[in-house]
């Protein structure tokens, strides 16, 4: 392509043979610094296993508890209707939780006709 | 009895790079060993700095290490090696602001040529040559390369890298008159 072409004598000059016997001290290091990085992974992964290992016995029966609260807190129903089948039918917006997301449906819908495409959440 | 990686600078690179894949680190070795030259030699011509350009090269085995697990193709291993090539040295660039000063040409003193020191007049001359001009002329006439594959390798826009290589290829032109010259010479000669 005529656009491509190039010059002819930069060319030549570019293709001018470089003399670069391998570097054995080159290969070296770098394989050097792929086992240290290959340390250093493991020393992070080992490390992270071990965090989360701690964390887990140390603060595995409060997060429990804690998670227990939540789903109780969250199912909690917010009208009395008893126990019948209409309390099973209602249950999914008779609850903490289905208020929680209805309510962020509407302030979505709410901020989507204020504001447009510009995302909330 | 021999070592299989004995056998691998026997071996065609394809084969050695799926090995690599597999986390052969010898097989790794090797790779290093056969681009070594080529891909040092890439990031001199783009830096002009023997000690910072084999610097980046290892940063680019490192990185290739890192990743060869990711290469599909293993026949594709030399671009794929080029671009991580690029993207070390575009990175350097942008960590040292140097992409700022793109289309400001530094003033350079013609050099004296002899035929001795032809390679190290190219060398000075693409030193002048703002980075970014640099690695566009360097990928076209070291590497070969289209203006098309360049504008997605580097990932500048076609018609930057056109204007790029045009202007790069006509300030060597001005600061290489005397090799031209000497070669108009030899020819007329021979």
């Amino acid at each position: 392509m005529m656009a491509e072409q190039r010059d002819p004598i930069l060319q030549g000059l570019f293709a001018e043979p470089v003399s670069e016997p391998v570097d054995e001290a080159f290969v070296g290091e770098v394989m050097n610094q792929t086992r240290n990085r290959m340390y250093w992974i493991l020393v992070s992964i080992s490390s992270i296993v071990v965090l989360i290992v701690l964390s887990a016995w140390l603060f595995s029966v409060p997060a429990l508890k804690f998670v227990i609260l939540i789903t109780e807190s969250l199912a909690t129903p917010i009208f009395n209707v008893g126990d019948g089948w209409m309390a099973w039918i209602l249950l999914p917006v008779n609850s903490v939780a289905g208020l929680l997301v209805i309510s962020a449906k509407v302030v979505r819908m709410a901020w989507k006709r204020v504001f447009g495409l510009r995302t909330l959440f | 009895m021999q070592k299989a990686h004995n056998y691998y600078p026997d071996c065609p690179e394809e084969l050695v790079v799926g090995l690599a894949r597999t986390g052969d680190r010898k097989a790794f070795e090797d790779l290093v060993r056969r681009r070594q030259a080529w891909l040092r030699n890439l990031m001199r011509r783009l830096c002009s700095d023997t000690a910072l350009a084999d610097d980046l090269a290892q940063q680019v085995f490192l990185k290739a290490w890192l990743k060869i697990r990711m290469l599909k193709q293993p026949r594709a291993f030399g671009a794929w090696l080029k671009r991580m090539a690029v993207n070390v040295w575009l990175h350097y660039l942008r960590k040292n602001d140097a992409l700022r000063k793109a289309d400001e040409l530094e003033d350079f003193e013609k050099p004296q040529h002899e035929a001795t020191s032809l390679g190290m007049d190219l060398d000075g001359a693409l030193a002048t040559l703002p980075p970014s001009v640099r690695l566009c002329v360097v990928l076209s006439y070291q590497e070969g390369m289209s203006h098309g594959e360049i504008a997605k390798i580097t990932g500048f826009p076609l018609g930057t890298v056109k204007s790029h290589i045009r202007r790069g290829t006509l300030r060597l032109q001005e600061l290489l008159a005397a090799y031209a010259d000497q070669v108009a010479r030899r020819n007329h000669d021979g």
